[in-house]
């Protein structure tokens, strides 16, 4: 005459569910990403090679980390504290992108923007200022003013990261010198985090 | 069949009428025009004032979808069934087909079966194609605030979706329907009366393997539905004062899309929803007083999946159960010429969801309501219907919903009523509660639990006017000011990490106007016109701009052939849209802009003939013959071809 108690609902549902399959158990046969990193970089960086250009990317999926890369060796370095250490050019942690130098680290890397560039006709370090990652500025967010902040645009209806049409010559900590252009935040699979670069060395 | 003056006592006074128009009747030679309006004047409707009255003495005014019209239309859901109803408008998205009533989003409408309520929101949604048509005998529509007798959720209306009762002591009826886009709807009823009491079984299976209305892209628009339901109903009257209805029902329903994303990824999409729901209402009636229990079990259990094609990374799995539980006592006293309902109603529901912090969240509410329904002048007739209600609810504490309905009929053809009433909006557990990170495009929501209810006070004043017996004319007014709404707050602050924080909070505010009109028209069995024309102002106060995807003027149009002799009947059914506004950034800027979208309509045609002397219909039809939508503002389906038989015992 009265409905169950509501304690005894639990008891109910769990019947109830029993009915239906868990569609959570259909996910276990899902492929990996085709973007996972393997081989010649290292766990979360792979290179791949196209006649001066390499093509890297790099699985910064994880935001409470940060994956680092050196140019030189082209290899990923574990760096416990990367404002204390001159073992690394690049790092990167979701769409973020530092520098070894100014506010990022100790190595005194530079770079220099070339805005509208293609990186295929950038072979030589141009004219232009030298500039570095420095402490947040002036401006509308609350983020160090890094030399990569401004390598997408952000479309807020679909929240799509889209790489600009920027080169990024840098120096790096050992004096070296390489063009670099963001391709792609996404993986074939369209999974975010996959960082995707080309970059080759210049002329000093 | 059911005692006669248990059954009067029934009509006069249960939450749920036996009213159902019987098809087999209505087709016997001599039992007058079923269809012409001031037949339809007379059909039983309890939603409006909880007391059961013929549509033309309810002091609220109430619009219903027959039992007859639903047949005809070929609708195999609730949705379908209501689709062309004067001044609604469905909405499709992510929670389902929704009904949005004088403007006002789903959200604000309360979904009843039976006088119960509909659990299972998504998006603020109930998915109106999750109720099947086939155990539904009518529909009843009130619009304006019935949050005095129901509680949250009702402050653009109120939709009661009645179920069926056997009409004779043995009955069965079988439907195959099979159509465009592998649709396939097969039914099944069977029941049984005797004079103390009745038991059906109805159970239905319902398959499409959906449809794209832009295959330039991977996206699919309309998902690839598996479903079956049962339900069945048992009555004991005429046991002294006594008497009880119980009735249980389970859903099943497994749909399936493929959504590309704007990064590149495609996801396969999945939702396997569930459903059970049992009530019982035990009833005493003696002389004027009449005591009505109802204990009402829901559940609501909804697995979400999501899984990307090559990659694992942005796999989901969501399981979310609600449960709802109520107990409810309505006291009925007719004394002279007033009839005084009390009631209190208990409700207890638990959310257990991967997506709401913590993982369990329960709440309580308990409410109180009393309602006089005076009618000192029967002729002409002259209703005044004073009400209150309060709930009390574990999470915001007292909330009270007042209502005053007025009725004046000066002579039997014309009539006059008026509502003016508060509603509210409970908080849902997931704007209290919700914890939802997209790591992807950085950012979070949050939910509040702070959050007050949205309030609303809502106004309805109408004429009907029915100057002849084959024809009626109908306007009504309505003013809804919603306060408080919930939205999503821009942004509420910034995580360490850089992610956008976002959060739910009571600072918006909308306001909806306008005026629907309505018109029937019959000559004999053989024809009945409708046609109806509503005009919408709608205000978005957060924004200062109108609401968007809305119609200014908006119409339905519907006619109906019949040829008794024949045992034919065609249908054709219409829905005019105007221009509706959007707003989006199209240009990145982070602003919005509108865009206009274009007027449409809808129109189904339906054909049916009698065969069998009578115990069999064939009937074939078309949907959507303009073929109107698109995959982004307007996703219904293409036109669709269907045909079928209903085979009756």
């Amino acid at each position: 005459m009265s409905m169950p108690p509501f304690s005894r609902i639990a008891v109910l549902s769990l019947l109830v569910s029993a009915c239906a399959e868990d569609l959570g158990a259909s996910l276990a046969d899902g492929g990996e990403s085709t973007a996972d990193a393997a081989g010649d970089g290292g766990a979360q960086i792979e290179h791949v090679d196209d006649g001066e250009i390499v093509h890297t990317t790099v699985d910064a999926t994880d935001a409470t980390a940060w994956i680092h890369l050196d140019l030189e060796t082209r290899a990923q370095v574990d760096v416990a504290e990367p404002q204390a250490s001159d073992a690394w050019d690049l790092g990167f942690s979701r769409f973020n992108i530092t520098i070894n130098g100014g506010v990022s680290g100790p190595g005194g890397m530079e770079a220099i923007v070339i805005e509208g560039a293609l990186l295929e006709d950038v072979n030589a370090v141009p004219d232009g200022a030298w500039v570095t990652d420095a402490a947040d500025g002036d401006d509308d967010n609350d983020d160090p003013d890094t030399v990569f902040a401004q390598w997408y645009d952000y479309d807020f209806m679909t929240h799509v990261l889209s790489a600009r049409p920027v080169v990024y010559v840098v120096r790096t900590v050992e004096g070296g010198h390489f063009a670099i252009a963001v391709d792609d935040y996404y993986d074939d699979a369209g999974s975010s985090g996959w960082m995707q670069l080309r970059w080759k060395a210049v002329d000093p | 069949m059911i005692g006669a003056p248990l059954l009067a006592a029934m009509l006069r006074l249960a939450p749920v009428p036996p009213s159902e128009p019987e098809p087999d009747d209505a087709q016997v030679e001599g039992t007058g025009d079923a269809g012409a309006p001031e037949a339809a004047r007379r059909t039983i409707v309890v939603t409006g004032t909880r007391t059961a009255t013929t549509l033309a003495d309810a002091p609220v005014a109430t619009s219903v979808v027959s039992r007859q019209e639903i047949v005809e239309s070929g609708a195999q859901n609730v949705a379908e069934a209501i689709e062309e109803t004067p001044g609604l408008q469905l909405t499709r998205g992510v929670g389902g087909t929704g009904l949005r009533l004088q403007g006002l989003d789903p959200a604000y409408t309360l979904v009843l079966v039976d006088g119960q309520r509909v659990t299972g929101r998504v998006n603020g949604v109930v998915d109106l194609t999750r109720l099947s048509a086939e155990d539904v005998a009518q529909i009843e529509i009130v619009r304006g605030p019935g949050s005095v007798l129901y509680g949250a959720d009702a402050l653009a209306g109120t939709i009661n979706v009645i179920t069926r009762r056997p009409q004779r002591p043995h009955e069965a009826e079988a439907s195959v329907a099979y159509g465009s886009f592998g649709t396939l709807d097969l039914t099944g009823r069977a029941g049984v009366s005797r004079r103390r009491w009745s038991s059906s079984v109805t159970a239905g299976l319902h398959n499409t393997d959906g449809w794209d209305a832009d295959p330039s892209t991977i996206s699919t628009t309309g998902p690839r539905l598996r479903g079956w339901n049962i339900a069945t109903a048992h009555e004991l009257a005429d046991l002294g004062p006594f008497s009880l209805r119980a009735r249980a029902e389970y859903l099943r329903r497994d749909a399936r899309r493929v959504d590309g994303s704007d990064t590149g990824a495609v996801f396969d999409r999945g939702n396997l929803t569930e459903t059970v729901d049992a009530t019982i209402t035990p009833q005493l009636t003696r002389g004027p007083v009449s005591l009505t229990l109802v204990g009402h079990y829901s559940l609501f259990r909804d697995q979400f999946v999501q899984d990307q094609r090559d990659s694992t990374d942005l796999d989901q799995y969501e399981d979310t159960v609600d449960h709802l539980g109520q107990l409810g006592a309505t006291y009925q006293h007719t004394l002279g010429t007033h009839v005084v309902t009390a009631g209190i109603d208990g409700q207890l529901e638990r959310l257990v969801a991967d997506r709401v912090e913590p993982g369990t969240v329960d709440r309580a509410r308990y409410a109180m309501f009393v309602q006089d329904e005076w009618t000192p002048r029967a002729s002409p007739r002259i209703a005044i219907v004073p009400g209150a209600r309060v709930d009390v609810d574990s999470l915001f504490g007292a909330y009270p919903t007042p209502r005053i309905a007025v009725m004046v009929a000066p002579v039997r053809q014309f009539t006059l009523r008026a509502a003016y009433g508060r509603g509210f909006r409970a908080p849902t557990f997931r704007e209290l509660y919700l914890r939802f990170a997209n790591p992807s495009a950085g950012y979070v929501v949050t939910g509040n639990p702070d959050l007050r209810p949205e309030t609303s006070w809502g106004t309805q004043i109408s004429a009907e006017y029915v100057p002849l017996q084959q024809l009626a004319l109908g306007v009504n007014v309505f003013d809804n000011r919603l306060r408080d709404t919930i939205v999503v707050d821009t942004e509420v602050g910034t995580a360490q990490d850089g992610t956008s924080l976002f959060g739910y909070v009571n600072i918006g505010e909308a306001t909806t106007r306008g005026v629907e009109a309505t018109a029937v028209a019959s000559w004999r069995e053989v024809i009945r016109a409708e046609g109806s024309y509503t005009y919408l102002w709608t205000h978005d106060g957060e924004n200062d701009r109108v609401l968007p995807g809305r119609a200014v003027h908006a119409g339905t149009a519907g006619l109906r052939l019949a040829r008794r002799r024949w045992g034919t009947v065609l249908r054709v059914r219409s829905s005019i849209f105007g221009t509706r506004t959007f707003f989006v950034d199209d240009d990145g800027d982070g602003r919005e802009s509108p865009r206009a979208s274009p007027p449409f309509a809808t129109l189904d045609l339906r054909l049916s003939q009698d065969v069998l002397a009578g115990h069999g219909q064939l009937f074939v039809g078309v949907d959507n013959v303009l073929d109107a939508g698109d995959a982004t503002d307007n996703p219904i389906m293409p036109r669709g071809f269907y045909g079928g038989m209903t085979v009756r015992y």
